[in-house]
Order: structure tokens, then C-alpha cells, then sequence
């Protein structure tokens, strides 16, 4: 009896010991988030503006707003806080003053797509606060954020309560927490990313309990929270697939069925892949014309063959330049070339036509059978809003060949080589050369096409995923050079904007911070494998099979988040200009890498020096947290 | 520190915690040195090419 006193005495002890230490280490998150909060100016956060008129008006009109919808005054109220904080008149980026009387006066990007469940619950929290100023009101928004993030750390402290007994592994996870810059200050903006990041963790804790014992109610509340994430952010779709892995996990199938399962359809995939004509890649025009455009010649040369479709009616490939690039060349003087022939035969023909602004440009000329250029120049007027190239077919019977398109801004002399790589490749990471301009079309020489999407997934997505965009990023996705060429560095960027890029991104923490957090994260990744490997072996973890599952659960749910955060720079919102993925779409995976992270330092160090490691990489994140807050982030707002 | 044999020398844990914090501070300060003496603060700057793509965000539509 004295013996099981002692004992539950001693567990007593501990359990009121490790409160106490969880409820310090939340009050250092809550700390680390208000001073986020509140340092930060008003509006430096990615998107903030846009996120936030769209909360205030569902408090404003009592529900959800349509696409373009605005309440004039709100706006307003919102573009004369950006001037008066600063936003339109830092030093480090020169932005456009705006018209603030204007019909068409513009936030930044729409965030209307996004399902309204966060905005709501900000509408609901401002409510109180309507008639003070808009500034208050963007402070309480941003601690309805920041309580979201306390919400994620408590979650954070329950995933790790189910599962695993090492209650020192539980305090340094939740100290990695509370010292993540960059989460921090995540869950310290408007952003629908706030709600995302912690469904995305509760989702994960839903799965890990199905793990540990299966039962009905369970799996309705595993089927319902799958709902949920439709309800938050697209971000979070990715992450569907951890519901066919929980139940693969939870009723093991034979895997001997399974991986043959699997191996087949893959099989078959790439079968109905690679047996249909890939169209072809930025060029707009009908199916049938974007698959039999282009033809490979003897030489292994590839060309555009235009001629008529089976209605017999001309065929016709157009492409519309993207904004930024109209906007950078017009006033200027253009050139257009094209390498042309005929099929046979001698016949008068249209130059590719440019359309300015709806207008028409081109001219006629002589074709026979031999390759021959042609090159003509036109001005841009100066308020050129829409550029679009388009590539005729001449009239029945003719076919005409075009091969190496260009456009560049300046005078013949600057067109760059016959296949000189086209704007689609980020100009940045190609060789610089003094010697040509930059062809501004995409997919000049027809060798790049897009892999065919199946019709039905087509038809079933309403549009979405057919239109040009898609097309777009799937072309990239099937291109080994545009892989080559953006991946190194997009991972590079993922891994530092992980830990510390703040505001609009334009804000990173000094480079040689992520020396050692590098060093830090491949030892992780190899002690992490090692953990996986002798778990598998052994079949269980902490002694329990539930919790190996629960582990390979995690690793799928970060192996999903930051190929999700990659794949993402496949998708290109402003043409003309790259846009990079940010590590904080990886964010949604945060608790597993962060595990992965501890974990697999700890597993490197030897067993009596495990806390000691770890103990001087939690004081290396202490000291980097301070930094990004007094040598970073105040200094940069001071300046602004 | 305490001495085990003649030989060998075995840190205590706090001491090993200071150790591995000066080298990852040590490394912190060689990266930052490198990376001024090579340029590659503009690599950082570059970071999401927001000069780029900002304007474009906030242009009147």
C-alpha cells in the first residue's frame, strides 16, 4: 500500500511537474506570437490586405461575398491605412501610388476562392471592435490568429500525449514550437493559413487515434474531419491522401496484393499516358489543332505544320503575352521573326499577325519550300494593354511551316539564335549573355507539349483543370530541362523560407544562419531513416505496432506537405515574372517535420548525450528567434 | 571535465551542450563570412523575386 502511495505520489509529482512546464512553454509561444502581433507594421504580411476586407465584409453583409463584390468605404478605409503606415513608400520596393478615389482601387490578390471558415471566425471576433479604427481591428484580427496558434500548440501537445510515453521529447517538440520564427509569424497574420495549419494537425491527431484502435464512431469521425478540409483551404487537399494510408495502415491488406495493385495501375497510367499525342504546350487553339500542329522533321528538327482541320476550316494557334511583359515593353520598338516555308509549291502568305490591343499587325510574303526568315518591326504605343501572337493557316490546300518564333523588344541585331531557350525558362537562371535579347514567346520551336489530361478528369472538374494554367504547369512538370533548371534552387528556397522569411517574402533572416540549420537538418534526415528503419525492423515502437504506424502516418504527411510546397512552382500566377513556392505551403506538414527533425538528431547522438544535443540545438533556435525578432524584423520596420 | 584514464577526457552533459552551441554559432558566423565574401546575400535578396511580382500585385486592375 506505502509502496503504491509512493508511487502514485511520484506520478502525481510528475504529471503537476510536466503542466506546469507545458503551460511555461505555451506562455513563451504566446509571447514569441504578440510580439509578432504587434511589431509587425499593418499590412506587412503576405496578403493581409485582402484577407482582411474579406473578413470584414461577411461581418459587413451578414454573408459570404461574391467574387468581386466590395463595400467602396471599406476598401478605401483599408488603402488609406496602407498609405498612411507606409505600405505605398518603403525603400526597398517601389509600388504603385494608387488612385484611392478609383472605381477599380486594388488591395492586392483576390482571396474570394478560399472557403470562408476562417473569415468567418474573424468576422465573428471584430465584431466588438466594428467602430473602432481599422488598425485596432487588424490587431484583433491578427490575435485571432495568433489564439489559433495557441490552439495548434496544445494539439501539438495532445498528438505527442497519444503518442509516445518520452515526456522530454514531448517539452523539446513543443520548445521547437514555441521557437519556430517563421511559424510565429505565420500565426501572427490575417491569413486563412492560421485555421489551415492547425486543421491540417488535427486532421493528422483524427488518423493517429483510428491507429490506436479502430472503431465505428471513430471512423465517422475520421470521414467527417475529411470534410472539414474542403471547408478550410485548398492546401489542405494534399493531405486527403492520408486517408487511404490510415486504412491501408489500420486493416493491412496483404501488401503482396497491394504493391500489384498498385504496380498495375501505375502500369496502366502511363500506358494510356504515352499511347495518345501529348498537345501541344502554351499555345492556345482547338484539341485538335494543339495535337497535330507540329511535326517532327527527318532532320529531328521540330515545326508547326498549319493547315486546315477536318471541317476544313483554317487552323489557328494564338498566344496571349502575360501582363508584366506587355507592361514592360510597351513604347518600345518590337521585332517578330519567324522561320517559314511552304509545304509545296509557291503561294502568298500572312506573316504571324500581332495583335496590339485587338488591333491587327502583320504582312504578306513569298513562300516556297526552302526555310527562309522573316523578320518585321513594329511600336508599341505606350498604354498597350493586351499583346497577343497568333500563327494562321494559309487557304485550302496550303500547309505552312513556322519554326523559331521570336519577339523581342529592340532592333533585329538583338534576335536571339535559332533555338535559343524561350521566356518559359527563368531568364535568371539561364547563362547571361550580352549578345541577344530575351525571346518574350513561350514554346517557339514546338518541342515542348504538355502531357494529355484524361478527358474525363477534364469534364469532371468543370473547366479547372484544362484550362491554360494547367496546361501550363504540366508542361513544365514533363520538361527535364525547366526540372533542372528551377528545382535546385526552388529547394533551396523552400528550406530557408521554412525557417525564416517574414512579411511578403521579402524579408529572410542573414544567409549564414542556415549554415548549421542545414547541417542540423541532413544529420535529421539521416538519423531520422535510421529511427525508421530500425523501428520497421523491429515492428513496433515504444513497444507498440499502433505507434510504428502512426510514425510511417507522420512521414507520409511531411513527404505530402513539402512535395505539395514543390510541385507548387509548377503553377505560375504572373506570367513574364518567376514566382517561387515559400516553405510556409509546407507549414500544413509542420508538427511531422519537426518530429522527424527531433527525432533524428536524437537518434544521431549517443544515448547518454541525446539531451545534451539537444539541449544546444533548442539554445542555437532560442538565439536564432531572437535575432530574427531585434536584428531582422526591427530593424527592417524601422527603415520602412 | 572529468578524467576517466590517463587518455581520455569525458565532458560532462551542460558542457557538451556549450561545446555544440559555440560550433553551431562558430559555424553561423564562417557561413555569414563566406557568403559576404561570395556575393550570395543577393541570392537571399532574390528570395521570391517579390521586387517582381509586388508591383504587379497591387497594380490597378
Amino acid at each position: 500500500m506505502r509502496q503504491f502511495s509512493a508511487h502514485y505520489v511520484q506520478h502525481l509529482f510528475k504529471q503537476r511537474l510536466e503542466n506546469w512546464i507545458v503551460v511555461g512553454l505555451a506562455l513563451v509561444w504566446l509571447l514569441h506570437l504578440a510580439i509578432y502581433v504587434v511589431l509587425v507594421p499593418p499590412w506587412q504580411h503576405y496578403d493581409e490586405p485582402t484577407h482582411f476586407e474579406y473578413a470584414l465584409l461577411i461581418r459587413e453583409l451578414g454573408r459570404v461575398p461574391t467574387l468581386e463584390e466590395q463595400i467602396p468605404e471599406l476598401r478605401r478605409a483599408i488603402a488609406y491605412s496602407m498609405r498612411d503606415s507606409g505600405f505605398y513608400s518603403r525603400a526597398d520596393i517601389v509600388l504603385p501610388e494608387p488612385n484611392l478615389d478609383s472605381g477599380n482601387l486594388n488591395l492586392g490578390i483576390n482571396e474570394r476562392h478560399v472557403p470562408p471558415s476562417y473569415y468567418a471566425l474573424v468576422a465573428l471576433t471584430t465584431l466588438p471592435v466594428r467602430q473602432l479604427s481599422i488598425e485596432t481591428q487588424l490587431l484583433v484580427a491578427r490575435f485571432t490568429s495568433a489564439a489559433l496558434g495557441l490552439g495548434f500548440f496544445f494539439s501539438a501537445y495532445t498528438f505527442l500525449r497519444l503518442w509516445s510515453d518520452d515526456s522530454e521529447l514531448r517539452y523539446c517538440l513543443l520548445s521547437l514550437i514555441a521557437l519556430q520564427p517563421a511559424l510565429a509569424d505565420s500565426f501572427s497574420s490575417v491569413n486563412s493559413d492560421a485555421l489551415a495549419n492547425l486543421v491540417a494537425l488535427l486532421w493528422l491527431i483524427v488518423c493517429s487515434f483510428f491507429l490506436k484502435q479502430r472503431s465505428g464512431w471513430r471512423l465517422a469521425l475520421l470521414l467527417l474531419t475529411a470534410c472539414l478540409l474542403f471547408a478550410v483551404k485548398r492546401t489542405l487537399i494534399p493531405q486527403l491522401l492520408l486517408l487511404p494510408i490510415t486504412l491501408l495502415l489500420a486493416y493491412k491488406p496483404p501488401w503482396r496484393v497491394l504493391v500489384s495493385g498498385l504496380s498495375l495501375l501505375v502500369a496502366l497510367g502511363a500506358l494510356a499516358l504515352f499511347s495518345q499525342p501529348w498537345p501541344l504546350a502554351n499555345w492556345i487553339g482547338s484539341p485538335h489543332t494543339l495535337r497535330t500542329a507540329y511535326l517532327r522533321e527527318s532532320d529531328g528538327r521540330h515545326s508547326f505544320r498549319l493547315a486546315q482541320e477536318a471541317d476544313g476550316s483554317p487552323m489557328l494557334l494564338y498566344q496571349d503575352l502575360p501582363r508584366l511583359t506587355v507592361r514592360s515593353i510597351s513604347g518600345q520598338t518590337v521585332t517578330l521573326a519567324a522561320w517559314m516555308r511552304s509545304e509545296s509549291g509557291h503561294f502568298e502568305a500572312s506573316t504571324p499577325i500581332l495583335e496590339i490591343d485587338g488591333q491587327a499587325h502583320n504582312q504578306v510574303v513569298q513562300l516556297d519550300s526552302e526555310w527562309q526568315q522573316v523578320v518585321w518591326q513594329t511600336e508599341l504605343p505606350s498604354d498597350t494593354r493586351s499583346l497577343r501572337l497568333l500563327l494562321p493557316a494559309p487557304m485550302a490546300p496550303h500547309a505552312i511551316y513556322y519554326d523559331s518564333l521570336a519577339l523581342i523588344a529592340g532592333d533585329p541585331s538583338r534576335l536571339p539564335p535559332r533555338d535559343a531557350p524561350d521566356s518559359s525558362y527563368p531568364q535568371e537562371l539561364l547563362p547571361r549573355t550580352g549578345d541577344y535579347s530575351p525571346n518574350l514567346l513561350r514554346n517557339a520551336s514546338a518541342e515542348r507539349h504538355a502531357p494529355p489530361l484524361p478527358e474525363l478528369l477534364a469534364s469532371l472538374s468543370g473547366g479547372l483543370l484544362d484550362g491554360v494554367g494547367m496546361r501550363d504547369a504540366l508542361a513544365t512538370m514533363s520538361d527535364p530541362y525547366w526540372i533542372w533548371l528551377v528545382y535546385p534552387r526552388q529547394i533551396v528556397l523552400l528550406f530557408m523560407s521554412f525557417w525564416g522569411t517574414f512579411g511578403w517574402g521579402e524579408v529572410s533572416l542573414p544567409i549564414g544562419w542556415f549554415g548549421p540549420l542545414g547541417l542540423l537538418v541532413i544529420a535529421a534526415l539521416i538519423g531520422g531513416l535510421r529511427y525508421t528503419w530500425q523501428a520497421m525492423r523491429a515492428g513496433a515502437i515504444e513497444g507498440e505496432r499502433w505507434k510504428l504506424d502512426v510514425w510511417l502516418l507522420c512521414l507520409a504527411a511531411l513527404l505530402i506537405a513539402w512535395g505539395a510546397a514543390l510541385l507548387r512552382v509548377h503553377s505560375q500566377p504572373f506570367g513574364g515574372a518567376m514566382f517561387w513556392s515559400f516553405g510556409r505551403y509546407a507549414f500544413v506538414g509542420m508538427l511531422p517535420s519537426l518530429l522527424f527533425f527531433l527525432i533524428g538528431l536524437g537518434q544521431l547522438a549517443p544515448r547518454a548525450y541525446r539531451n545534451s544535443v539537444l539541449s544546444a540545438v533548442l539554445a542555437f533556435l532560442l538565439i536564432m528567434a531572437l535575432f530574427a525578432l531585434f536584428g531582422t524584423l526591427l530593424p527592417h520596420y524601422t527603415q520602412l | 571535465m572529468k578524467k576517466t584514464s590517463k587518455h581520455s577526457i569525458v565532458l560532462r552533459p551542460w558542457q557538451l551542450t556549450i561545446v555544440l552551441l559555440a560550433l553551431l554559432l562558430v559555424v553561423t558566423i564562417a557561413t555569414t563570412t563566406i557568403s559576404n565574401a561570395v556575393g550570395s546575400e543577393t541570392f537571399v535578396q532574390q528570395l521570391g523575386d517579390y521586387k517582381t511580382y509586388l508591383p504587379l500585385v497591387f497594380q490597378d486592375s
